[in-house]
């Protein structure tokens, strides 16, 4: 690792706790940094502290959970939209373009609007969460199948299959979740909208385990592979030529970005646009090796999303706007202005 | 080192693209595959440089089946220079030669010095040292393909294996690509290149393999089998050998009437 990366790890480490602790202090009642430390240090190490309850609960019980699936959620989109871009070799490819966030959307909405009925169980929020995992896994199989179904197992997945076989899907499951929300009549849209276009409100400390481990195994599988991937952006076959089973590769890589791709939009729903402008940002300032766009990705990506959640839940409180909403707000002029930049 | 290609056969959507064709390179010997378009040169390279795996037939290196090696393990004995170029990810000069070292390296492994020694040999021996930091896109062609050349270098391997190093060329970079090829294989590599230009094929392969609708169709030293007839029956154009100082020279005249 270089000393400017190095410095420059560091340096986004530092905004992402400054981030985090921004996170949990500002919203309808805001709470001093210092208190918001106090407060966590002390839950940490089991103390008592003279601070009114309900800021104790706003702090741990609330905030900071929220805030730290948030961090999970983008530097997890950030990475997957990094893999998926050179796994299709394609600048433009974000993490749902494989069908996998209609697919998880459609297993929640179903699960929302209708199994309770069906099956006739009070919902806890936790079987939701199963069913998106469950949508996810189920459209990535259709996507894998119909990508290497033309051309044999045998012959790989080829880049612009992958990406037409993920819209046909995206498209089958689209259909499906509107169907659904058509059909409901009652409540019903409005917890489908959720996660059509994602947010973080079901935060809790009990589901940010699985999200967690999986964002940081993915970084490590993902950076020891950062030559492979570097490889397969010269395309198939200058990565053939220096040694990258590009076959193998790519089946790998394909399980293991819908993988991490499910359990983030279970969590967080189909938060749109960060999976394809972090990268790509990233990628404008630092380069196009993966050994600096993935962990530089991941850090930013985090610390987006956290400013995102903190603008969603502010701006028009208390009601809070779909996270979606502000991803694509924010983020798209701050991508023109990226691509403008860049010309000269 | 020895490469050995016996009765090779691949197909593409059940077509016949590569029919029993054989052929062998040894160390220091600059080999050329020259043929009209659609003979099927590039589709015997991809089966040599492992992109393709053959349907029949067999490609042996150092005797060893080139399928029972990894793709790891190939590439450490054979470097490949495709087609392709690189596209809309950008890496520098530097960064694309240095993936001539992937194949030398393990999941968890660093670069070393001696990878750096070797990256920095091969930009300078194709003169592109100085410009390592260069964006590859902002490159001319020629500038491109001695990068490519110097990835294919820094692979540190014993076979060179280039698709039409010299397409899109002007004259003066397609004499420059293949002086450095030649300087390499008369430092001991051995090269195996599809060649467009028949003229500099004629001028700088020690033997020239001729394809015609995915068969070898003549093979052997330039001298030997570049005649009026081969390039009449094979490219269907009338042309006239001059001998230029040993290598035979065509002066196309034109299409067979």
């Amino acid at each position: 690792m270089s000393k400017a990366l190095k410095l420059i790890i560091v340096l986004l480490a530092v905004v992402l706790v400054l981030s985090i602790t921004a996170g949990v202090s500002l919203g309808t009642v805001s709470i001093p940094f210092k208190k918001v430390w106090q407060i966590i240090f002390a839950q940490i190490l089991n103390k008592k502290l003279d601070v009114p309850l309900n800021e104790i609960s706003i702090v741990w019980q609330i905030r900071l959970p929220r805030v730290l699936t948030g961090a999970i959620v983008g530097a997890g989109l950030a990475l997957a939209g990094t893999v998926i871009q050179s796994l299709v070799r394609n600048s433009l490819a974000d993490p749902y373009l494989l069908g996998i966030s209609s697919g998880a959307c459609t297993g929640a909405v179903f699960m929302i609007l209708f199994a309770s009925t069906l099956f006739n169980m009070a919902l806890t929020g936790l079987e939701v969460y199963f069913a998106a995992f469950l949508g996810a896994v189920l459209a990535f199989m259709l996507v894998f199948v119909i990508a290497a179904g033309g051309t044999g197992l045998n012959k790989g997945l080829n880049p612009v299959r992958m990406i037409l076989s993920g819209l046909a899907v995206s498209y089958i499951f689209s259909a499906l979740t509107n169907f659904m929300v058509y059909l409901s009549q009652h409540n019903g849209a409005e917890s489908a909208m959720f996660w059509m276009l994602g947010g973080l409100g079901g935060a809790r400390w009990g589901r940010l385990g699985v999200p967690f481990i999986t964002v940081i195994l993915m970084l490590i599988i993902f950076m020891l592979n950062a030559r492979n991937l570097n490889a397969l952006l010269l395309g198939d076959e200058s990565a053939a030529a220096v040694g990258v089973d590009i076959i193998k590769f790519r089946r790998i890589l394909f399980i293991l970005s819908s993988v991490l791709t499910g359990v983030i939009v279970a969590v967080s729903g189909s938060i749109g646009f960060v999976g394809l402008i972090v990268p790509h940002a990233v990628r404008l300032i630092a380069g196009a090796d993966h050994r600096r766009v993935l962990p530089i990705g991941a850090l930013t990506g985090a610390i987006f999303l956290i400013w995102a959640d903190l603008f969603s839940r502010t701006v028009l409180a208390p009601r809070e706007l779909p996270l979606g909403i502000i991803t694509g707000f924010v983020g798209a002029p701050f991508f023109i202005w990226l691509l403008t930049r860049n010309k000269h | 080192m020895k490469l050995k290609v016996d009765s090779l056969f691949w197909s593409a959507g059940g077509k016949n693209i590569v029919s029993d064709a054989s052929l062998d390179v040894q160390a220091g010997e600059f080999v050329g595959i020259i043929g009209p378009n659609g003979s099927g040169k590039s589709s015997l390279l991809k089966c040599v440089y492992r992109l393709n795996k053959q349907d029949k037939g067999i490609i042996k290196l150092n005797e060893n089946n080139i399928w029972d090696l990894s793709a790891k393990e190939f590439a450490r004995l054979a470097a490949a220079v495709p087609q392709e170029m690189p596209g809309q990810f950008d890496f520098t000069v530097r960064e694309i030669a240095a993936m001539g070292r992937y194949p030398h390296k393990n999941l968890m492994d660093r670069d070393t010095q001696h990878d750096n020694d070797l990256i920095n040999n091969a930009l300078n021996y194709v003169g592109m040292l100085e410009k390592s930091e260069r964006m590859f896109s902002s490159l001319s062609g020629g500038e491109k393909q001695r990068t490519l050349i110097a990835r294919a270098i820094a692979q540190d391997t014993s076979l060179l294996i280039l698709d039409e190093p010299t397409s899109h060329l002007d004259i003066y970079f397609q004499i420059q690509i293949m002086d450095l090829i030649k300087s390499l294989s008369i430092s001991g590599l051995a090269s195996l290149v599809v060649m467009h230009d028949l003229n500099l094929a004629a001028k700088y392969c020690d033997k020239i393999y001729v394809m015609n609708k995915g068969m070898i169709y003549a093979s052997g030293k330039p001298s030997e089998i570049i005649t009026p007839e081969l390039i009449s029956s094979v490219y269907k154009v009338s042309a006239e050998i001059i001998n230029n100082s040993g290598s035979p020279h065509i002066i196309f005249i034109g299409i067979n009437k």
